[in-house]
């Protein structure tokens, strides 16, 4: 039968990344434990060498994310303040969590973001998190 | 968030004492601005680092200004003024193109019409919700007709509406489906064609807006003309026709692309090609003159509904290349109404400057750049990389882009003007970096618009500097060090050619002279080759090809080709710059690897850490002990700084003789200590595998290299973007510092450089 409706077809390739999420995300998950997380709050951005490679394909897979509700550092006061906030597509507001939580280091920051990254891509319980 | 309240740019971007600067600022909050002129040194706040400066300029008598609200129109779209005499819409016509809709289905666009949205008289085709549209309007009431199949994105069309007042309105779209016009092909059993009437007497009241292709007059105000509904997409040969009915046998030969003698206006895009391009803001009209504005410079060049892959050079096939690609979020010029001209005293050196415009809020500062007066140079010029500066003006795709943080290596950490030209995207415009609304990159840039990461203290949202930010660190050295130099600008080498490079001892560059016109290619190329002395500071030197606009210097484009560490891709066959008719790409892939002038080209990217340079046989050579003077053989160099905590990083270029590395030059250091996040640049890796990265891969590291030319000249090269964040480290004192110092001192000298061979 011909095609006349673009609107009957959609992008397929959204359940392939559907399963692709849930296989990798279970193997990621295995990879997230405590003394990972310890790493990461003393070495996140490899400024004391080389990380794990368990700790690199983490990263690896929270940093590829889609953008849209992808947790950032905000720059409040240069190096001295920071806050946490959500990007949106372009154009749109960005928005900041309710908790309001400041903190002082980048360092902070960055493994606050980590921490709640792992909670909402799945490759952590809240529970034990909290 | 801390808004920002007011925010400006300047025009021209770069100015010689004497002449008169133009300032635009646009404010939130109507009020006084107060504006002060300051030389910028340094916008570092890096608390590890030396700290913002900038000196007031004293004498200039700026007086204070009424600030409004300025308004930017963005979208691409074209506006005809006069339409032919023979053309009298409210008696009966047809209308026809081409157009390819990216985002069909994203509201309404206007395709081509003479109507006023605010009025609703006139007549207008366009799309609604994916569906052709064609209506006509006497103001009080409005009759619209819709083609029942929606259209499917990326797919050429032949759209035709009629009007006759006395029977009705007809509406219909045909399929153009070829072999590689389109983003499918034959294969697809595509039944999407669709001819709509409504037929009664209807009339319609000739508007006195203008006619507009791409979007639609908001109102029939005299003056500027505002638009709506822009278009995302393609259109090709817009026409009007004297018929009030098109038969079958007619929209078929439109469809073939024929122009019917009824036809009384056709614009044809391609019209105006020439071997150096089509850099005109002009749409010709072939029948009756009756020509187009282009506004906000939509894309040309560009592949047309009957492009078949026999030619992917424009110049070569116009008539393949009808077709121009209109973006609703293109911007190339604000025209935001004057502020304030400022006379640059005759007297003022040569350096960066800033306008601080001052509301009591928050402060802008509109950065443009001093020439010196020629009666009284330097020996020493820095080159500004204002071809970059405007490549990555406002770049978003950083903090859009879902790899980018791995690419960076780094969890983002954005701040006031990152959240702002996030949020107010449509007001600042996009950087060749970006995509427009429908996935297409952005090839042309402006530096007629407010670019904040071109401000002194802007940090890139990986909590990092990036070029303009990152040069004022080599001005702030110099000035330190008490070197004495001139600045000038990419622009006016790409202008002035290699005789205006021959005034200096040496040229050195800022840290990421990225994009590169072929006059400055050639420029270097010609002052390197007649005993001219050059230290490239930077990295990942001389890469991209890039074409100012001839008639518009504020404008650049940039296409990029089919490899090369890139945000996007040009689509196939539209690899060729509309500017001049140069293909781009890499100037690598053109022949002309930046390791033939400057001795080392790009190599890797490390964004997260940075790395220092470990010493090689050739700096124990007798022939550098002027270069290595107070640096011990066994010492690093740099292995502290303010980006990554090392010189070598962020992008880093290499020694290769099978790139055209002279055969003479000196192999002084190379980095290592990179890590698994550092990669090899996309063109080296033929076939990928697992182990192309910073701590497996020998091609990431960057190399020191020095070359002797003819006639006393030569060639040092640091090939690291963070060279010049390692200069300020331990107050000045440290082998990066040692070692530039070293090598500018002898450069700006008189003496021949030591010849090595």
């Amino acid at each position: 039968m011909a095609l006349s409706d673009p609107g009957k077809y959609r992008d397929k390739s959204a359940d392939f990344m559907a399963m692709w999420h849930s296989k990798r995300g279970a193997e990621v998950r295995e990879l997230v434990t405590e003394e990972l997380i310890e790493e990461h709050a003393t070495n996140p951005e490899c400024e004391l060498g080389h990380q794990s490679g368990e700790l690199v394909q983490v990263l690896n897979y929270l940093r590829m994310a889609p953008t849209p509700g992808k947790d950032f550092g905000y720059m409040t006061s240069p190096f001295q303040e920071y806050r946490i906030g959500l990007i949106s597509v372009r154009g749109a507001e960005v928005t900041f969590p309710a908790d309001e939580r400041i903190f002082t280091s980048e360092h902070e920051v960055v493994q606050e973001i980590f921490l709640r990254r792992l909670v909402r891509m799945g490759l952590r319980d809240e529970e034990s998190a909290s | 968030m801390r808004p920002l309240t007011i925010r400006g740019y300047c025009d021209p971007l770069v100015v010689s004492p004497g002449d008169d600067i133009n300032f635009y600022v646009s404010c939130d909050h109507p009020g006084e601005v107060s504006p002060r002129l300051v030389r910028v040194v340094l916008g570092d706040e890096n608390p590890d680092g030396p700290g913002a400066k900038e000196i007031p300029v004293e004498g200039v008598n700026l007086m204070p200004f009424e600030g409004m609200a300025q308004r930017t129109q963005a979208g691409g779209h074209i506006v005809v003024s006069a339409l032919p005499s023979a053309f009298n819409a409210a008696q009966g016509f047809s209308v026809h193109l081409f157009a390819s809709p990216t985002l069909p289905a994203a509201g309404q666009q206007a395709l081509i019409g003479q109507w006023s949205q605010a009025d609703s008289r006139g007549w207008e085709l366009g799309l609604v919700d994916g569906h052709v549209f064609f209506r006509v309007s006497e103001g009080n009431v409005t009759t619209q007709v819709e083609t029942t199949k929606a259209l499917f994105a990326g797919i050429w069309y032949s759209i035709c509406a009629s009007y006759d007042p006395d029977t009705g309105l007809t509406v219909s779209q045909t399929a153009v489906v070829g072999s590689c016009n389109g983003r499918f092909g034959p294969v697809v059993d595509l039944d999407n064609d669709s001819t709509q009437t409504m037929s009664g007497a209807f009339p319609l009241a000739v508007t006195s807006a203008p006619l507009v292709i791409a979007a639609v007059a908001e109102s029939e105000n005299p003056g500027r003309v505002w638009v709506t509904h822009q278009y995302s997409g393609k259109i090709e040969a817009p026409k009007l026709l004297n018929s009030t009915s098109l038969s079958a046998a007619e929209t078929l030969a439109l469809a073939d692309g024929k122009v019917p003698s009824t036809a009384v206006a056709c614009w044809d895009f391609a019209e105006g090609i020439t071997r150096t391009g089509i850099p005109s803001d002009q749409a010709v009209e072939i029948i009756a003159g009756c020509h187009g504005q282009l506004v906000n410079t939509p894309d040309r060049a560009m592949t047309g509904r009957n492009w078949d892959d026999t030619e992917h050079h424009f110049i070569h096939a116009p008539e393949q290349y009808g077709a121009i690609w209109f973006h609703p979020d293109s911007i190339d010029d604000c025209r935001w109404d004057v502020s304030l001209t400022m006379r640059i005293p005759d007297d003022l050196g040569s350096g960066v400057y800033a306008l601080e415009v001052d509301q009591g809020r928050d402060v802008e500062r509109i950065v443009f750049f001093l020439r010196p007066n020629p009666n009284n140079r330097k020996k020493i010029l820095f080159l500004a990389s204002t071809f970059t500066y405007l490549a990555y003006a406002n770049q978003q795709v950083a903090v859009q882009a879902a790899v980018a943080q791995s690419v960076f290596a780094h969890t983002a950490i954005l701040h006031d003007n990152e959240i702002e030209v996030h949020e107010r995207s449509l007001e600042y415009g996009l950087s060749t970096y970006d995509y427009h609304a429908d996935g297409k990159g952005v090839q042309y840039s402006t530096w007629r618009r407010p670019i904040l990461n071109m401000r002194p203290q802007h940090r890139y949202c990986y909590s990092t500097l990036w070029n303009f930010t990152t040069d004022l660190h080599l001005l702030n050295w110099m000035e330190q060090m008490g070197f004495e130099f001139d600045v000038l600008t990419d622009h006016d080498v790409h202008e002035h050619g290699s005789e205006l490079l021959k005034n200096y001892n040496v040229v050195v560059t800022a840290s990421h002279p990225e994009y590169y016109s072929t006059p400055l290619v050639n420029a270097w190329e010609e002052y390197i080759a007649s005993g001219g002395r050059g230290m490239y500071l930077g990295g990942n030197g001389m890469y991209w090809v890039s074409v100012p606009n001839p008639d518009r210097p504020y404008l650049i484009e940039v296409r990029r080709g089919e490899q090369g560490d890139q945000g996007w891709r040009a689509n196939p066959g539209e690899t060729f710059h509309s500017h001049s008719g140069e293909k781009g790409g890499l100037w690598r892939l053109r022949g002309r690897a930046a390791q033939r002038i400057w001795g080392v080209g790009y190599t890797a990217h490390a964004f997260g850490t940075s790395a220092p340079y470990f010493q090689l046989p050739d700096a124990k050579d007798p022939r550098l002990d002027w270069m290595m003077e107070g640096i011990a053989y066994d010492d690093p160099i740099g292995d502290t700084g303010l980006i990554g905590n090392g010189a070598a990083g962020h992008e880093f270029d290499r020694y290769d003789l099978t790139l055209g590395t002279p055969p003479n030059t000196m192999l002084v250091a190379s980095s290592f200590g990179h890590n698994v996040y550092d990669m090899v640049v996309p063109e080296d890796q033929y076939f990928p595998s697992s182990g192309m990265n910073g701590l497996e891969h020998p091609n990431v590291h960057g190399d020191i290299t020095y070359f002797s030319s003819r006639n006393g000249g030569g060639m040092f090269a640091a090939a690291s973007m963070t060279w010049v964040t390692s200069l300020p480290m331990n107050n000045y004192d440290n082998h990066v510092s040692r070692l530039t110092g070293n090598v500018l001192r002898r450069f700006a000298s008189s003496e021949p450089l030591p010849a090595v061979d």
